[in-house]
């Protein structure tokens, strides 16, 4: 059964089948410039960090003065890291100094990173790591001076994870129905009639609102690619006679159907879906049939498992049908309210060996130079600490890891740590981003084979900025 | 747009609902006339109950089986045909209120007895959460452990992250079985003091601030009580739709300045020991203490109230729940997910309107004229015979219609359970199914654990619109939509079918635990079509379409019975059944109740 397009339905023509693509796809996009440039495979993945990552305590300043501050106003916080204990992570002597070919990007300073996260540190150093600094959501661009003088027009509930996520992924709080990625994925869509729309955009993890397009509807991998109906795929529930394997292949048919006709709307929305998920995990298991495992070895942790999952999907990507594709991952655990020096260390490595990882499974089927992975988090968080922990901030810093990134440089900024600065809010130091999350958006969509106009449609707010290309890609 | 003609044949066991009628389909989208629609702005109070002659006219009245079933699957975990049986030809309101009177069935006491580790920890906990399995299967008091599961996805506790969970999350779930029909301000008390919210929302051993270090009180559940546990984001009318200001822009309720301000109220709050740093033993199953000497003893200003400076703990904390709990916003906040929980994932403001009186008033006076609730404002045993008796769930025209945009889509714990009671399932002890040792997984699993979720922001969000859907087009809220995908949907159709046939791993496999009785069906097993249909009566409440239903019979008729000998013939009889169980279970009119 192929794909149906929800417009289509509704349009009154009931559940009609045809072969995926061109009858469809070209009514839906009528009018549409199919410009994206989808010549040559591209991946875009997206990592968010769920919880709202500390960016002071993921980049850390390196020189004595600046060092010395830091310790200063998270004074608690480095106690519980007993910062001045040889083996503590936080000890100046353990920080992995960053050597960015751009160090004027700080002015004197220098800034590291903690040892857990000595495998970015690496990339970052071999250049295929870019640091950008206090990105955020912003309408437009504002200053400490407007937020106290009450004249900032700023997103609506700052501070709030679900809805600063949400805002991160689509511009809105909560109840927003697509996300960039989603609309990147269209925009590939609408210049290849041909492809797959079942692959094109794919989630590792759970129904975030990132990839959740008009068109593009994201498939959900699992560990083992996806998952088989056991009734009709296992001999222990029926028998082996002839007629318990005609059974089985009804049964299959059965729970392919995306029509029956339930007179209740919810229903019929999960008798599409259900029937979807059917035929779409039997094409992407077919398309991973007799694929070798890779040398590299993935860690057993959720995250690792999630980016394994990604990386056997590119690996068979010319199967499914999809020129370019963009990933949807997640990892949890970063609301450090409490006990930070005990868990952050802990999401740090798991965070970088699973993105080494994966760089070396990109590196053994030669994509790492199609293949750009990037962080978002809800937000930053406040520079004064609550005791063994920090709470929600704003403007955070990110990864971006790529072969054609132009790594070894620090893009944005990485402002002291004076929380009496500009750079901060009045209250508990939470800084204020000073590049948007559409600029950001923007030079990944770009990299990844969008327009001026598709970026433009997508990111309705990216005008209000400068610079629409950051520079760290192309 | 076309005409669709039916009749439907039932057995001579049922009442006939359905008429043979030629109405039209609504391919195109439309909706119905007959269908609730939202209201004006003005909506009349209900009318007063008239007296009444005859319990039959009263429209809580079930008369039929369907109606049962349906009454059964929207309030409880779902029935038995022997439920149905005892239940049909009485009122709706006297199950409840004998539902409300029956003793509370509480879970600490059977996992305080579980073997601990050293750390005082139930065996990684997954004995504890068979245990949670168990209970609810067992206990008697089913209506108060639904409310208690409903509760645990508004006031969110996950033991995911908490070493001591298990005991904790045991006593966490007895506060919210206590109150599931006692008062909210009761409850939200009894929750902030306990060490499972502590811990969970990191306000354990929160001290307040410190100038010298710069040091500020943790904001998380200031924050998250206002968000989550009480008046949301922006302020609501009564029937649960945004309030706007004059430019038509909503408002929000709180603001940073709140949260910090809120964030000093639980300062100084730890488990009870001799020290506020060391808690005793039991610490995890008493309520928290205070000590004041950590405790903010500055002015402490949020929502419009201020707490005067040397205001101790315990007063302060009193005043800031009483100031959460007199905010315009609790009753349609609670009401319209308490609906979401029950009855119907996308309620009409109406609906939500008067659930949300309910609770205001804090009494509700039903279809029969019983009178449900006696604590005053924020009554839940009120609210919650609103949210079960509300006319539009007993509407003649509304349960007939054929094509419908409302309902409740059942998440997987809901659906798993009432496989559990359609076959009187037996031999219950979850620990010994591998299936039930944990069951988040959506692959392996169900999906969805309970006390279980990602984050405080439970599996699913209310206010979820599922995109790339017919629902989703018309803006209609489907949270439990937002844990169903391509892993999901098989995973969970793998893991009933694991139960319908009895073939889960075990850990004893002598002693087959969880084990359904088919003898019913058994007996439909010559007669496939009616087989279908009891099970259209017992799972899917009547709802089975036309499509659907010959589908699996094709299916059903399909599958040999090898009558060599009386073992082979029983074995495959037995395979029809459960065959038929699984496809049903598997039904998107088993997801959905309406």
């Amino acid at each position: 059964m192929a794909f149906v397009s929800r417009r289509h339905f509704l349009s009154g023509a009931g559940a009609l089948s045809f072969t995926a693509g061109i009858g469809a796809l070209s009514s839906m996009t009528a009018g549409k410039s199919w410009a994206a440039n989808v010549s040559g495979y591209k991946a875009l993945v997206c990592v968010c960090l769920k919880g709202g990552m500390d960016q002071a305590d993921t980049i850390l300043p390196f020189d004595q003065s600046s060092y010395n501050e830091l310790a200063r106003v998270r004074e608690e916080l480095f106690e519980a890291y007993d910062s001045t204990s040889v083996s503590s992570s936080r000890n100046r002597n353990n920080l992995l100094k960053l050597n960015p070919v751009n160090p004027d990007q700080v002015g004197g300073r220098e800034l590291a990173m903690p040892r857990e996260l000595s495998a970015l540190h690496t990339m970052f150093e071999d250049g295929d790591l870019a640091l950008l600094g206090n990105v955020g959501p912003l309408i437009e661009p504002t200053s400490r001076a407007q937020l106290e003088s009450n004249t900032a027009i700023l997103p609506a509930r700052l501070f709030s994870h679900n809805d600063q996520r949400s805002t991160w992924m689509a511009f809105g709080v909560e109840g927003e129905r697509r996300g960039w990625g989603g609309l990147f994925a269209d925009a590939v869509l609408a210049s290849s009639p041909s492809a797959d729309p079942a692959f094109v955009s794919v989630s590792a993890t759970s129904n975030d609102v990132f990839l959740s397009g008009d068109v593009a509807t994201p498939f959900r991998v699992s560990s083992n690619g996806a998952a088989r109906p056991d009734l009709v795929n296992q001999g222990k529930y029926l028998g082996f006679d002839p007629a318990d394997d005609e059974a089985r292949a009804l049964i299959r048919e059965h729970l392919a159907q995306t029509e029956f006709n339930h007179r209740n709307i919810f229903a019929q929305d999960i008798q599409t879906s259900a029937g979807r998920a059917i035929e779409a995990s039997d094409r992407l298991l077919l398309a991973r049939e007799n694929q070798e495992p890779f040398a590299t070895e993935f860690g057993s942790d959720n995250f690792g498992q999630q980016l394994k999952s990604v990386a056997e999907t590119i690996k068979i990507q010319s199967y499914l049908n999809a020129p370019r594709q963009i990933f949807y991952v997640s990892s949890g655990g970063f609301d450090t309210h409490d006990n930070q020096a005990g868990t952050l260390g802990d999401r740090h490595s798991e965070i970088a060996n699973a993105i080494a990882a994966f760089k070396a499974a990109m590196t053994e089927i030669g994509q790492w130079d199609n293949t750009v992975v990037f962080t978002m988090s809800d937000f930053g968080r406040t520079l004064i600490g609550n005791g063994d922990g920090t709470d929600h901030g704003w403007g955070g810093h990110q990864f971006i890891v790529g072969g054609q990134v132009n790594g070894k440089r620090l893009y944005g900024d990485f402002p002291a740590a004076e929380p009496g600065s500009r750079f901060y809010t009045p209250s508990r130091g939470r800084l204020i981003p000073t590049t948007a999350v559409e600029q950001y958006a923007a030079s990944l969509g770009r990299w990844f084979g969008l327009t001026n106009a598709e970026l433009a449609a997508a990111l309705p707010n990216l005008g209000n900025f400068d610079h629409s290309d950051l520079g760290f890609l192309g | 747009m076309f005409k669709v003609c039916y009749t439907k044949i039932m057995s001579s066991t049922l009442l006939a609902l359905y008429l043979s009628a030629c109405v039209p389909a609504v391919e195109d989208g439309t909706i119905p006339s007959g269908t609730p629609m939202p209201p004006s702005a003005e909506s009349s109070p209900p009318p007063a109950p008239a007296p009444l002659t005859d319990p039959a006219q009263s429209v809580g009245f079930l008369e039929s089986e369907v109606e049962t079933i349906r009454f059964l699957t929207r309030s409880s975990w779902g029935g038995s045909q022997s439920d149905i049986d005892a239940l049909m030809n009485s009122e709706a309101e006297d199950w409840i209120e004998a539902e409300m009177s029956k003793t509370p069935t509480f879970t600490l006491p059977a996992v305080l007895e579980l073997p601990r580790d050293e750390n005082g920890d139930a065996n990684s906990g997954y004995q504890a959460s068979a245990l949670y399995w168990d209970h609810i299967v067992n206990s008697d008091d089913e209506l108060r452990q639904r409310m208690a599961f409903a509760l645990s996805q508004v006031f969110v506790f996950s033991d995911n992250a908490d070493k001591r969970r298990q005991v904790r999350r045991a006593y966490y779930q007895d506060i919210l079985i206590r109150n599931a029909f006692g008062n909210y301000r009761d409850l939200i008390e009894e929750i902030t003091y306990s060490p499972a919210m502590a811990t969970w929302l990191t306000y354990w051993q929160n001290r307040k601030g410190d100038p010298r270090t710069g040091r500020m009180p943790d904001e998380n559940y200031a924050r998250e009580i206002l968000q989550l546990f009480s008046i949301g984001v922006v302020e609501l009318n009564m029937d649960g739709t945004a309030r706007l200001d004059d430019r038509g822009h909503q408002i929000e309720t709180y603001t940073n300045d709140d949260v910090v301000g809120l964030a000093k109220v639980f300062t100084g709050m730890t488990g009870k020991g001799e020290t506020f740093w060391r808690a005793d033993e039991d610490a995890d199953y008493h309520p928290l203490v205070i000590w004041n000497s950590h405790h903010s003893l500055l002015e402490k200003t949020f929502l419009g109230t201020t707490i005067p400076p040397g205001t101790s703990g315990e007063e302060s904390i009193d005043i800031a729940l009483d100031t959460i709990f007199e905010h315009p916003n609790v009753a349609p906040f609670i009401a319209r997910q308490l609906i979401q929980r029950f009855t119907k994932s996308n309620p009409s403001p109406d609906y939500v309107e008067r659930v949300a009186t309910a609770f205001e008033e804090g009494t509700f006076i039903a279809p029969n004229g019983t009178v449900f609730g006696s604590t005053g404002r924020g009554d839940l045993a009120a609210t919650l015979a609103a949210v079960l008796l509300d006319e539009c769930l007993f509407d003649e025209e509304f349960s007939t219609l054929e094509f419908s945009t409302t309902g409740k889509i059942r998440e997987p714990v809901l659906r798993f359970m009432h496989w559990v009671k359609a076959f009187d399932v037996q031999n219950i002890d979850a620990e010994n199914e591998h299936r039930l040792r944990t069951t988040f997984d959506p692959v392996t699993g169900l999906g969805q654990q309970p006390f279980r979720s990602p984050s405080v922001f439970n599996f699913y969000r209310p206010g979820y619109i599922a995109p790339g859907t017919r629902s989703g087009e018309m803006g209609l809220t489907t949270p439990e939509l937002q844990i169903v995908n391509d892993s999901s949907a098989i995973g969970y159709f793998n893991f009933m079918t694991d139960f319908a046939f009895d073939s889960g791993a075990q850990l004893d496999i002598e002693n087959r635990t969880y084990v359904a009785d088919y003898s019913d069906e058994l007996q439909l097993v010559d007669d496939i079509p009616a087989l279908v249909d009891h099970l259209d009566i017992l799972l899917t409440s009547g709802r089975m379409p036309e499509d659907e239903r010959a589908s699996i019979v094709n299916v059903l008729n399909t599958l040999p019975v090898n009558t060599s000998t009386l073992e082979r013939e029983d074995t495959d009889r037995l395979q029809i059944v459960q065959t038929a169980v699984a496809l049903v279970l598997n039904s998107p009119s088993f997801a959905v109740a309406w």
